[in-house]
């Protein structure tokens, strides 16, 4: 085998390039920190490395719609406990209120306070987040407060719309409640039925308790039970069929259609009590009525029988009020454990992730540094054996 | 004496030839495609002299040029090669590096577009929120925008390079021509003794006229060399040189292809990957064109889902949702050999049907047929083109007007178009449609517990799609839609009416009510933007199997192995052509310590032919001092 002399050159000058490339290369990476430049360094890891970045995407989109829900369900959980301290302090005037030794203009002073609780729960049903959005309006926000007051009626504005944020793959969590949830799907009385004093009784007939007694005779109702005088009485169907008459005297239970009531006091003779089905009926109404009943209050006789009475009701209504709210308050607490339970899992998928991400993208700096110093070492080589043998021509003898 | 005298000058002489090729092989030792020349000595026939041979010196048979044809022709081939994958992976690491930089790459807007949606979702009155999103739809669009420029300026780079191929192709076989003509003349001349430099000369130009394109040779008996493409199209015939153009091929699409010109018209010629002609011919069809079109694809599918996805829900003044993208209309290239005078417009349809390739649209007479430019597959096509039944094809939409004649052909770039027009429609950031169009609820009276769902849309184009609709059970196993029924009543059923589905759960009462409602303006319902921040996972192309942004990754990772794989083949390629180019050097090369040894060799040689004549010129004196006497 010949070799020509320019195919030395070459050889040699070829290959001190080759290695001046590698140089350049891990050069370039050093200078980075990164190990891959271009998807055609290593197209696998380049294609992996997309779709990492488009999960920690996805887990910090999915991590700050959490921390939205997580906030929004907090300002959810302090607004419905607010309600119910309102709720349980409107309780606890009512029971005061019932004891049967306090004059009107006490009560007067009472019911104030119960109108202050109702004004602040009316002021928190329209509470708005720090975006604006109505806390209770469901997604109708343009309607404005969704709760209006007129009178001593309040309506409410909004829908029953939800709004949801997935918080995990596939995982929607709603950051809202709407206000008809809250405030007006809280069934009345003992819900399957409710005693109510009839308007217009004059008498001291004070209902002190009512149970289902048998749930397979109750239909339902309504029936009005109706003294024809102090010691009988007679029950009406809604299309006012007679269904049964009685005796009464006080102390006496009364059964109408499974319903067992017992009652103190005497009635008048027309004083009625209603049976029917406990409706939903919205907290506001059930504040107004009793308020209304303070209100009503005039040291007449019967006044107090009157109070009584609607206290029977309020106590029920303001119980199944407590109750309701409670229960979507804890539906809150689930929601927002759910919502932690997800940035808990978000901060792990983050960091491994990231940490795989590192390993696909980034430099090992001792590896590159061993490898520059052992590419600079072969090009120095390279150099001073080229040196050498360029330096040998026989013409160096021939003279 | 007389014979020792012509001996000695016959060995002067040859050695003073044998020392000029040395000092030429020297002179030429860096001069690219020379072949070290050698002097071939022969005995002069010997004089019969009284029953005896005597030698009579030396003469020069020849000067031969040290080649190794077979090694030649090879490196002629693994040159093209080299040349071709050289173009070839120069061209797509541009492409590689233009789509891994995160600065240039569709990547982070593409992110950033269905993050912006996703907060839309999360806050969905936020003027901010909104107009964030239509920001970076802008951006995707802006980023597609810049994606495109820089490949068509790699198109426009390609097509100057095919123009200035096209003059060089013609220098070189102009050169080969002149070439063969003076070997001819040459060898002629000299009594057929070989013209060593021109033939290095033409070597020369023959390597490098494969470097531009896949070239067969043929030696013919009278030294001249014929040359054809790799296909057998003649660039050299003996003396004649063809001529090669660049020119547009039928479809006024400006792109350069390179053309033999014949008497008959222009012959494309192609390059099958070999030669800067194959390279850049590869670089078009196997990265180039790909790229546009699978761009295109994943720009338009996501205008068109977005779009449709916006047609979906309602914006913030109560309306179903305006076009997010406006999708530019398509025309389809007419071929400059149609004789019908038909023209094609179209749009862009159907985001799964949406194909990853140019292709061409034929007329037969009576059919259409669609044929993909870079497979050369047939595509499904259906449809008669008028505008009732349009052409579709690739999930496009097309109508013909005007009237076509069998033969017609018509070429689409619906991704180049795409790319190029793709613009952002909506300008109001309430016109981003993040509501869902129907609402439902159910009466805060009812005795039952039965509860409805949202409710989705099943036909966004039903007249009575948001008339209020009361479902009302007129039992707790029947019910009633705005008086109309009575319907049977299932738990968990869906229940369908005006273009819209609920479905209600647990046990209803008689009488109890629930309302399916239009969505009203301003509502902070965020169903629809919820499915606007999904739309980037949610397999919406190719038949629903491929979803954007997975498209666009899998495409990044195939530019990136397309690259890769270039340059493995390229190192592969270089080191072959090494390989024979030391072969050939191992015969051809000049070594100039042996051409040291051969000076001194032939310095000697003279030296003693010299001393021969000096000798002979003795005995001749010695003879004549002898006679004088």
């Amino acid at each position: 085998m010949r070799i020509s002399t320019s195919a030395l050159f070459r050889q040699a000058v070829d290959s001190m390039n080759q290695q001046q490339i590698s140089l350049s290369r891990i050069q370039e990476q050093i200078a980075t920190g990164l190990r891959i430049r271009t998807a055609g360094d290593d197209p696998a890891a380049a294609s992996r490395i997309l779709n990492l970045e488009q999960s920690l995407s996805d887990v910090s989109n999915l991590g700050d719609n959490a921390d939205l829900s997580f906030q929004r369900l907090g300002l959810l959980d302090n607004s419905l406990g607010e309600i119910n301290n309102n709720l349980m302090r409107v309780r606890e005037l009512i029971v005061q209120a019932n004891s049967g030794t306090l004059d009107s203009t006490q009560l007067g002073h009472i019911n104030a306070e119960v109108k202050q609780r109702i004004d602040a729960i009316l002021q928190i049903s329209n509470r708005q987040d720090g975006e604006g959005y109505y806390l209770f309006t469901g997604n109708d926000q343009a309607a404005g407060p969704p709760f209006v007051q007129n009178g001593s009626n309040v309506s409410y504005t909004g829908d029953q719309g939800l709004r949801q944020l997935e918080i995990a793959p596939g995982q929607f969590v709603a950051s809202n409640i709407p206000g008809s949830e809250v405030f007006q799907r809280i069934p009345s009385g003992a819900e399957v039925f409710r005693v109510r004093e009839a308007a217009g009784a004059t008498g001291s007939l004070q209902l002190n308790s009512a149970r289902l007694a048998d749930a397979g005779l109750w239909d339902g109702g309504p029936y009005t039970v109706t003294f024809t005088d102090p010691s009988n009485y007679e029950v009406r169907d809604a299309s006012l069929a007679l269904v049964g008459t009685g005796s009464y005297s006080p102390g006496d239970s009364i059964d109408v259609q499974g319903v067992s009531m017992t009652f103190g006091g005497t009635p008048n003779a027309g004083d009625a009590m209603r049976l029917d089905r406990g409706i939903n009926q919205d907290v506001f109404t059930t504040l107004a009525n009793i308020s209304a009943a303070l209100q009503a209050a005039d040291d007449s006789p019967g006044s107090n029988t009157r109070l009584a009475n609607s206290v029977y009701a309020a106590l029920e209504d303001i119980d199944q009020a407590f109750d309701h709210i409670n229960d979507q308050r804890a539906g809150v607490g689930s929601r927002m454990n759910s919502t932690e339970s997800a940035l808990d899992t978000h901060s792990a998928l983050n960091l491994y992730y990231q940490s795989n991400l590192s390993k696909l993208k980034d430099l090992d700096y001792a590896a590159a540094s061993s490898e520059m110093a052992q590419q600079l070492t072969a090009l120095q080589a390279a150099q001073a054996a080229f040196v050498r043998v360029q330096g040998l021509s026989l013409f160096n003898f021939l003279q | 004496m007389a014979d020792m005298l012509s001996t000695g000058v016959s060995a002067l002489l040859a050695y003073k030839r044998a020392l000029d090729t040395t000092g030429h092989n020297i002179a030429n030792v860096n001069t690219e495609g020379y072949s070290r020349q050698r002097v071939e000595f022969g005995t002069n026939v010997g004089q019969q002299l009284g029953g005896h041979y005597i030698g009579n010196g030396v003469h020069i048979n020849s000067i031969e040029r040290l080649q190794e044809r077979f090694v030649f022709d090879q490196i002629l081939e693994a040159g093209a090669r080299q040349a071709g994958l050289q173009r070839m992976s120069g061209l797509t690491s541009q492409v590689d590096r233009l789509f891994s930089d995160t600065a240039t790459s569709m990547s982070a807007p593409l992110r950033d577009f269905f993050s912006a949606a996703d907060g839309v979702a999360a806050e969905p009155l936020s003027t901010a929120a909104r107009q964030v999103m239509l920001d970076q739809a802008e951006d995707v669009v802006a980023r597609g925008r810049l994606l495109t420029d820089q490949l068509n300026q790699l198109e426009s780079e390609a097509n100057q390079q095919v123009s200035q191929l096209a003059n060089d192709i013609n220098d070189v076989i102009t050169d080969l021509a002149r070439l063969n003509r003076d070997i001819g003349l040459a060898e002629a001349s000299a009594a057929g003794a070989p013209a060593n430099d021109l033939r290095d000369s033409r070597d020369l130009q023959l390597t490098k006229l494969s470097e531009m394109l896949s070239i067969s040779t043929v030696t013919q008996d009278d030294g001249s060399i014929n040359v054809f493409t790799a296909k057998g199209q003649p660039l050299v015939i003996g003396l004649q040189a063809s001529s090669v153009l660049a020119a547009q091929s039928g479809y006024a699409d400006g792109r350069q292809e390179l053309n033999l010109q014949t008497p008959s018209g222009l012959q494309p010629i192609t390059s099958d990957g070999s030669g800067v002609l194959g390279g850049i011919n590869s670089f078009r069809s196997e990265v180039l064109d790909p790229t546009v079109a699978q761009l295109g694809r994943v720009m338009a599918g996501l205008a068109l889902a977005a779009n449709e996805q916006q047609a979906q829900g309602v914006d913030l003044y109560g309306n179903f949702g305006a076009p997010l993208f406006s999708l530019p209309t398509l025309s389809g290239q007419p071929h400059s050999s149609n004789t019908g005078n038909a023209q094609l417009s179209g749009v862009f349809s159907d985001a799964a049907s949406l194909g990853t390739e140019n292709f061409e649209l034929s007329f037969d007479g009576a059919n259409w047929t669609a044929r993909g430019l870079n497979t050369g597959n047939n595509l499904t096509i259906s449809g008669a083109g008028t505008p009732a039944d349009p052409l579709l094809v690739e999930g496009l939409s097309f109508t013909v007007s005007g009237s076509a004649n069998a033969g017609d052909n018509f070429q689409v770039k619906a991704g180049l178009n795409a790319l190029n027009n793709l613009s952002v429609a909506l300008d109001d950031p309430s016109g981003i449609a993040a509501a869902a169009p129907i609402r439902s609820s159910s009466s805060i009276i009812n005795q039952g517990n039965g509860s409805i769902d949202t409710g989705t849309v099943l036909d966004i184009n039903d007249p009575n799609l948001l008339t209020t609709a009361t479902i009302e059970f007129t039992d707790p196993n029947n019910f009633t839609i705005n008086g109309s029924g009575p319907f049977t009543f299932t738990a968990g059923d869906p229940i369908d009416a005006n273009g819209w589905r609920v479905v209600i759960n647990g046990n209803p009462a008689t009488g109890d009510q629930f309302t399916v409602s239009a969505t009203p303006a301003g509502s902070s319902d965020n169903r629809n933007a919820l499915s606007m921040a999904n739309l980037g996972t949610n397999n919406i192309l190719a038949g629903g199997t491929a979803s954007v942004t997975g498209t666009h990754s899998s495409m990044i990772a195939r530019i990136g192995s397309q690259a890769r794989s270039a340059d493995i083949q390229l190192g592969a390629q270089t080191a072959v052509r090494g390989e024979l180019q030391n072969r050939l050097e191992a015969v051809s090369g000049v070594n100039l310590d042996e051409e040291a040894a051969n000076l001194v060799k032939f310095q000697q040689s003279y030296q003693a032919a010299a001393q021969v004549i000096a000798t002979a010129d003795t005995l001749f004196q010695t003879l004549i001092a002898a006679v004088r006497r």
